[in-house]
């Protein structure tokens, strides 16, 4: 009969790293106003969270409300609002549920979907951490009420 | 952090394989060093001609201030492209943005003592369609700039054609009156003669479609427009022709920039047009122009409810413009374009 080895990686990952390896950070974005489409000037209520991250690890939360444009050309993007946490910031985010973020939103641009490029509004969480890796998490929304491409 | 860092990375599609935080020193690293250069020489260059003057080494002259420009030039890229490279790798693009907004709004509120509203920094500006009031109606519109240039392009290339073509000729008959004929200079004279008589005609071509028509005027009664707007156009069309149509269109263009590879593209597409009304009488009546009683015409315009503004940014845009387009008798089509700018209501 013959003898069979299991083989082995000779790479033995220790057991913090393979814990971590396992624990993606949990990002949520949430609009707390019921619609997805928002008129301009309207209030803009959300919420977001940051979860299963050790605050050790975390070297900086952004929060923007932007819009984006995507599609044949090169991106562009305008922010409405942006908040970068400080540190103390960052450790009552990560121990409270949530944080919620109320901003009037503009006049423009609006959101479009033209067929070279198209307009897109969201709330953007990006979590950067420690070890040099970035998290985002992105919640769309429509500004205003236009009608794409059409020869009338 | 990998263990081994990839000093070389691949291109794979609009990613690269690799740490791109290597390439970003070294990117940094490389301008740093360039910016340092340009201090070293510059300190050297200004420095031996204060304390050295009688050195005959870097004495003023065209050396000299060839050294003084390229140390200054190595300055400015060297900073300029060290700056951006360290923004671009500690901040993320929306802290850019937001900066970037921060810094405008700032200028602006300085310069004018009131923050300008960011929303219309993606909004093309009034100043250039407002500068110019109508005879008839509150507002002239500037024709679109570009519109004369072919007509320039292929006015330098035909004159530049024929004068070395006029060169080569004279040589070519010094030659044969002097019993020296070159054949191989008369081919390529001939061939050569070919390619001037195609952009002389390209030239006249276009002068005859650009000039033969006459000038067309659009005022409008406001600007911006608003979705939802109802707008008064006029038009006045000079010159002599009688025309067999003319057509008035409210014309949307995509405009997006984008790289392939080393190039910068830039592509358009109309995606939306809406036709003025004319007036009812219009089919009826001699569309005729003539130098003492030009055509003119009164039209309306109006503009849907949920139409999408005008938007530019760096490399989007969405453009509307007024098209007056037709055909008369003995002249070929033109088509002639006017920028209109349209706000969404919001914004006022």
């Amino acid at each position: 009969m013959a003898q069979v080895f299991s083989k082995f990686s000779r790479r033995r990952v220790s057991a913090e790293r393979r814990v971590k390896r396992r624990t993606e950070p949990a990002l949520g974005v949430r609009l707390l106003t019921l619609q997805p489409r928002l008129e301009p000037l309207e209030l803009l209520e959300f919420e977001y969270r940051v979860q299963r991250v050790d605050p050790e690890d975390v070297e900086r939360v952004e929060v923007s409300v932007m819009w984006y444009t995507e599609g044949k050309g090169s991106t562009d993007l305008g922010v409405h609002y942006f908040e970068s946490l400080t540190d103390d910031e960052v450790q009552r985010l990560l121990r409270t549920e949530s944080r919620v973020i109320a901003t009037t939103l503009p006049g423009g641009p609006l959101s479009y979907d033209g067929q070279l490029f198209k307009l897109r509004w969201c709330v953007r969480l990006r979590v950067y951490l420690k070890d040099g890796r970035e998290v985002t998490a992105e919640q769309p929304f429509s500004l205003g009420h236009t009608v794409g491409p059409a020869v009338r | 952090m990998a263990k081994w860092v990839r000093l070389w990375g691949k291109k794979r599609g609009s990613r690269m394989s690799g740490w791109w935080v290597i390439g970003s020193v070294g990117e940094a690293a490389f301008f740093g060093a360039l910016f340092l250069l340009g201090i070293i020489s510059l300190t050297t260059v200004v420095t031996w001609q204060l304390f050295w003057p009688e050195s005959t080494w870097l004495q003023p002259g065209v050396g000299f201030w060839l050294m003084v420009i390229v140390s200054v030039s190595f300055i400015v890229i060297g900073l300029s492209a060290f700056v951006y490279q360290v923004a671009q790798t500690v901040a993320s693009p929306e802290m850019r943005s937001a900066m970037a907004i921060q810094v405008k709004r700032e200028h602006s509120r300085r310069a004018k003592g009131a923050a300008e509203r960011p929303e219309l920094s993606s909004l093309p500006s009034l100043q250039t369609l407002t500068d110019s009031p109508g005879v008839k109606l509150k507002y002239r519109l500037p024709m679109q700039r570009g519109e004369g240039t072919p007509l320039v392009l292929s006015m330098i290339f035909a004159l530049a054609w024929n004068g070395m073509v006029a060169i080569l000729a004279v040589i070519a008959v010094q030659g044969w009156v002097r019993g020296q004929g070159n054949w191989a200079l008369t081919l390529v004279l001939a061939a050569f003669a070919v390619v001037a008589w195609l952009a002389t005609r390209w030239f006249f071509r276009l002068y005859y479609r650009q000039s033969g028509v006459g000038r067309t005027a659009v005022e409008i009664d406001r600007l911006p427009l608003f979705p939802g707007d109802r707008a008064q156009l006029y038009i006045c069309q000079y010159g002599r022709a009688a025309f067999r149509s003319l057509h008035v269109d409210l014309v949307a263009i995509e405009e997006v920039t984008y790289h392939q590879g080393t190039d910068v593209r830039t592509e358009r597409r109309e995606v939306a047009r809406i036709a003025a009304d004319m007036p009812p009488d219009m089919d009826h009546c001699a569309l005729v122009a003539d130098p003492e009683n030009p055509l003119e015409l009164d039209c309306q315009i109006r503009l849907p409810a949920d139409m999408m503004h005008s938007f530019q940014s760096e490399h989007n845009a969405l453009l509307w413009k007024i098209v007056v387009h037709g055909e008369a008798a003995k002249w070929p089509k033109f088509s002639r374009s006017f920028p209109v700018a349209v706000y969404p209501r919001s914004a006022v």
